[in-house]
C-alpha cells in the first residue's frame, strides 16, 4: 500500500513537472516568438509569428538572398542591373544578405549601417564619385525622399522613402533645385564646380551671345543679369532667380541710359567704346553736335584742352568765353553796356588781332585822329605790371595829352597864367606842327624882323633849375633880355645850352 | 589499476573539457559581453552567433552530451550494457557529460536565453543542479565496488570488521571509537523530516574533517610512540567508520530522498530534451545545417 501510495505521489509530481513547469517557463516568454531566436527589427515586425517564418527562410535551406529579394525588389533591381552598392560588396565576397543585414537582434537593432570602409571617398566605386562639397555633404541630404524622383513605390510598394538609398540618379538637378528656371540647358557641369554654386567658375562669357570686352569685363554680373521672381515659387527664399536669357543687347542703350537723349543717334560705339565711356574717340566724334559746336581756333584744339581730365559726365559751361579762357584784361571792360564780353573785340579764329577797329575805337570816348591813327595799338595800350597781374591798359582816367605823353614844356604852360593846354598850340597830326599865332595870343606881338626870325632863336633850349628843354616862360620882354651889344646877336643866358 | 587509469583519464576529461570552454569563452568574450542589438555589427557575430560555424558547432558538440547523458539510464535500465564498466564509472562520465554539456550549450547560446527553447536551457540547468544534490544523496547509501548498494547487515559486518581491525591490529582504546562515532555527526531520529536529515548529513560532512583532525591529536597525545603512517592509516578507518555509520543510520531516509530525487531530475530531463529536439527539428527546418 504504502509503494502504490509512494508511485502515486511521484506520478502526480512528474505530470506537474512535465505540463505545469514549461507551462509556467512559456508565460514567462510569451511576449517573445516562441521559436524565434529573438525579436525582428522594427522594419520586419508584420513578419513576426510561426506563419511567417518561410517567408524569409527556405524550408531547409534557412534565409535565402532570393527570400529578401523577393520583397526587397530594388536591390534586386540593383543587383540585376549590376550596378549599386549591393553589387560593389557581392563582387568583394560572396556573402549572403542576412551577413551585412542580420536579423532576430531585437526591434530596436539598425538593420541598415554602412561599413566604416564606406565613405565619402570610396563613394565613387558605386558609380558616383562624391567631388568637392558633395563629400563633406551627409548621406540624408541627398539621399531623402525629396531627392527621389523615380516612383520607387510602383516597384516596390514595402520600400520606406525615409531610409532608402535608391531612386537617386547622377544628374545634378535630381536633388538640387532647378535655379535657373529652365533658361539655360540642364548641363550644370558646364559652368558650375563641384566646389561651390556661386561663382560659375566655368563658365565662359566669351562664349555666349554677348561678348564681353574692356569694362564691361569688370561689371558685376547682377548688372546685366537681373533678379526675376518666380511667381510659380511657394517659398519666398528661393523665389528669386537671375536673368540668362532674352536680355536686349543688340544696342548700348538696352542697359545704358542714353544720356545725350538721341542727339547723337544711338549707335554710341560711333564715340564709345568699352573701354571706358569717357574714353571718346575723337575721330569719329562730331563736336558740332554739341551745344557747343567748334569754330576757328577751337577745331584745331586737341579734346584735353578744353577737357581737362578728360570727358567728364558733368555738363561742361561753354556760354562765355571766360568759362574756359581767363580774363586777360581783368575785368577793364566790365564797365561797358556789353559787360566786356570777349566775342565783342574778339573771334574764335584767334585773340590776336582783336575785331577792335578804328572805327569802333572812334566810337569810344576817346576817338582816334591825325597821328593817333597812325600809331600800333600797343604804343598806347601799354603792359602794366601790378604785383602779380600784367595786362595791357584799356582804360585811362586820364584822357587828356598828358594823360600819355609827357609835358615837354615843363609846365611853363601850367604853372602860370594864362594857362593853356596843348591843344592851344598843337594838332593831332604832329607835335611838330604848331597852330600858334604869336600877336594874339602873347604879350609879345612879333612885329619886324622878328616875324622872321625862327622860334628857337628865341626860345631858345636851355638846362636850368626849373627846365630842360625850350624857354617859353618866363621869358624877358626887353630887347637886352634877348641881345647884346653886338647888334643882330643874340645875348646867351642864364643855363643856355 | 583499471580505476586509477580511469580517474586519471576522467581528471584529464575534465582538464581539457574546462580549458577549451574558458578558451571558447575568453575568445569570444568581447561578444558575449555586447548588448544583444549590437552584436550582429560585431565582426566575429558570424562565426560565434548561435547559428554560426562555431556557435552551431558548440551547440552540435552539447546536444550530443546531453543525449549521451542518457546512456547512463539506459545502462541501468538495459542488460547488454551492464557487461561494460562499473555502475560508479558511468555515472562519472554521465557527471562529466552533465557538466560539459550545459557549458557548451550555455556557450552555444552565446548568453540569450528567450523563446520557448530556453524552457529546454533552463530545464537543462536545474537537471545539471539536481545532479550535484543526486550525487550526494547517491553517496549517502553504501555501495560495493561495482557501486551495488549494501545491505543493512553488509553494512553492519563491515563496520564491526573496521572495529575489529581498529580494537585489535592497531590497539585504539574502544573510548576514543565511541567518541568518533559521536564526532560523526548525523541524525537519525525518526521525527526530523527527510530533508533535514540529508542537511543535518551535509554539515556533519562538512565538520567531519575537523573533528577527525581534533581527535588524531587526542589520540597521538595519549598513544605518543604511534608512527604517523599508522597514525594515518587508524584516522583512515576512524573516519570510514563513521561515514558507514551515519550512512547505515540515515539509510532510509536517503533511499526515500533519493527516490524523491528522482522524482524532480528526471521530468526536467524530459522537459529538457524534448523541447531540445523541438529546437533542433525547428533549426534544422529553418536551413541550419551547420558546415554541411
Amino acid at each position: 500500500m504504502d509503494i502504490l501510495k509512494q508511485n502515486m505521489i511521484s506520478a502526480i509530481y512528474r505530470l506537474m513537472i512535465i505540463i505545469v513547469l514549461p507551462a509556467i517557463m512559456s508565460i514567462t516568454s510569451v511576449t517573445h516568438a516562441q521559436i524565434s531566436p529573438g525579436d525582428l527589427s522594427t522594419y520586419h515586425e508584420a513578419l513576426e509569428g510561426l506563419s511567417n517564418c518561410t517567408k524569409c527562410h527556405e524550408m531547409g535551406e534557412g534565409p535565402t538572398d532570393g527570400k529578401c529579394l523577393e520583397c526587397h525588389k530594388l536591390v534586386k533591381r540593383s543587383l540585376d542591373e549590376k550596378r549599386g552598392y549591393h553589387v560593389l560588396e557581392k563582387k568583394r565576397e560572396e556573402k549572403q544578405c542576412l551577413v551585412c543585414h542580420s536579423e532576430h537582434a531585437g526591434r530596436d537593432f539598425a538593420l541598415i549601417t554602412l561599413p566604416e570602409t564606406f565613405t565619402q571617398e570610396t563613394h565613387g566605386s558605386i558609380g558616383y564619385e562624391l567631388v568637392g562639397k558633395h563629400r563633406v555633404t551627409k548621406c540624408r541630404d541627398c539621399h531623402n525622399p525629396a531627392n527621389i524622383q523615380e516612383d520607387l513605390k510602383s516597384y516596390e510598394p514595402s520600400v520606406d522613402m525615409i531610409r532608402t538609398y535608391f531612386g537617386l540618379d547622377s544628374t545634378c538637378l535630381s536633388c538640387h533645385r532647378r535655379e535657373h528656371r529652365g533658361q539655360l540647358p540642364d548641363r550644370c557641369s558646364g559652368c558650375h564646380t563641384m566646389e561651390r554654386f556661386k561663382p560659375a567658375e566655368l563658365f565662359d562669357h566669351d562664349k555666349a551671345k554677348f561678348l564681353l570686352t574692356g569694362k564691361h569685363k569688370n561689371v558685376d554680373c547682377t548688372k546685366c543679369h537681373t533678379t526675376l521672381i518666380d511667381p510659380k515659387s511657394k517659398v519666398k527664399q528661393t523665389a528669386s532667380y537671375t536673368k540668362y536669357v532674352d536680355i536686349k543687347h543688340s544696342a548700348c542703350t538696352d542697359c545704358h541710359k542714353d544720356i545725350h537723349q538721341d542727339k547723337f543717334g544711338q549707335n554710341c560705339t560711333k564715340c564709345h567704346s568699352t573701354s571706358g565711356w569717357l574714353k571718346v574717340s575723337a575721330k569719329n566724334f562730331d563736336h558740332n553736335k554739341t551745344n557747343y559746336p567748334l569754330r576757328g581756333k577751337h577745331t584745331l584744339l586737341v579734346c584735353e584742352k578744353c577737357h581737362k581730365g578728360g570727358i567728364s559726365k558733368k555738363k561742361m559751361k561753354s556760354k562765355f568765353c571766360t568759362d574756359c579762357h581767363s580774363d586777360l584784361h581783368f575785368g577793364q571792360f566790365a564797365q561797358r553796356e556789353d559787360k566786356g564780353k570777349c566775342e565783342s573785340c574778339h573771334s574764335v579764329d584767334g585773340f590776336k588781332p582783336a575785331n577792335y577797329t578804328l572805327a569802333d575805337h572812334n566810337q569810344s570816348e576817346f576817338k582816334l585822329f591825325g597821328a593817333h591813327q597812325a600809331q600800333p595799338c600797343i604804343a598806347c595800350h601799354t603792359v602794366q605790371k601790378e604785383k602779380e597781374k600784367e595786362y595791357r591798359k584799356f582804360v585811362f582816367e586820364d584822357k587828356n595829352c598828358t594823360g600819355c605823353h609827357k609835358d615837354q614844356h615843363n609846365a611853363q604852360f601850367t604853372a602860370t597864367a594864362p594857362v593853356k593846354i596843348c591843344t592851344d598850340c598843337h594838332t593831332n597830326d604832329s607835335w611838330l606842327i604848331v597852330d600858334f599865332d604869336h600877336t594874339q595870343n602873347t604879350t609879345y606881338p612879333l612885329e619886324g624882323a622878328h616875324k622872321k626870325v625862327a622860334c628857337n632863336q628865341c626860345h631858345v633850349l636851355q638846362k636850368d633849375h626849373d627846365i630842360e628843354g625850350f624857354r617859353y616862360r618866363p621869358l624877358g620882354k626887353q630887347c637886352k633880355d634877348c641881345h647884346d651889344s653886338n647888334i643882330g646877336s643874340l645875348t646867351p643866358r642864364q643855363g643856355e645850352i | 589499476m583499471k580505476a586509477k587509469i580511469f580517474r586519471i583519464t576522467l581528471i584529464m576529461m575534465y582538464i581539457v573539457g574546462f580549458v577549451m570552454c574558458a578558451y571558447a569563452l575568453f575568445v569570444g568574450w568581447d561578444y558575449y559581453t555586447l548588448p544583444f542589438i549590437e552584436r550582429p555589427h560585431h565582426e566575429m557575430h558570424q562565426q560565434l552567433k548561435p547559428g554560426g560555424p562555431i556557435g552551431h558547432g558548440l551547440g552540435i558538440a552539447g546536444s550530443m552530451m546531453i543525449l549521451l547523458l542518457f546512456l547512463y539510464s539506459a545502462r541501468k535500465r538495459t542488460k547488454w550494457l551492464m557487461r561494460y564498466g562499473t555502475m560508479s564509472h558511468w555515472l562519472d562520465i554521465h557527471i562529466w557529460f552533465g557538466i560539459m554539456g550545459p557549458l557548451l550549450i550555455t556557450l552555444h547560446t552565446s548568453m540569450k536565453f528567450n523563446g520557448i527553447v530556453s524552457i529546454s536551457y533552463f530545464s537543462m540547468l536545474a537537471v545539471a543542479g539536481s545532479g550535484f544534490i543526486g550525487r550526494y544523496i547517491y553517496m549517502q547509501i553504501p555501495r560495493d565496488e561495482n557501486g551495488m548498494e549494501l545491505s543493512i547487515s553488509q553494512i553492519d559486518l563491515t563496520i564491526s570488521g573496521m572495529e575489529q581491525l581498529l580494537v585489535e591490529s592497531f590497539q585504539v582504546s574502544p573510548d576514543l571509537l565511541e567518541l568518533g562515532s559521536k564526532k560523526s555527526g548525523g541524525a537519525d531520529n525518526k521525527k526530523t523530516s527527510r530533508l533535514m536529515i540529508i542537511a543535518h548529513s551535509i554539515v556533519a560532512d562538512l565538520k567531519l574533517p575537523v573533528q577527525l583532525y581534533l581527535l588524531k591529536k587526542k589520540i597521538l597525545r595519549k598513544h605518543n610512540d604511534v608512527p604517523p603512517a599508522v597514525a594515518s592509516e587508524i584516522m583512515k578507518l576512524i573516519r570510514r567508520r563513521s561515514i558507514m555509520r551515519r550512512r547505515r543510520n540515515i539509510l532510509g531516509v536517503a533511499h526515500s530522498v533519493f527516490h524523491l530525487w528522482h522524482v524532480i531530475h528526471k521530468p526536467f530531463a524530459v522537459v529538457m530534451i524534448v523541447i531540445m529536439i523541438g529546437h533542433i527539428v525547428v533549426a534544422l527546418l529553418m536551413g541550419s545545417k551547420w558546415i554541411f
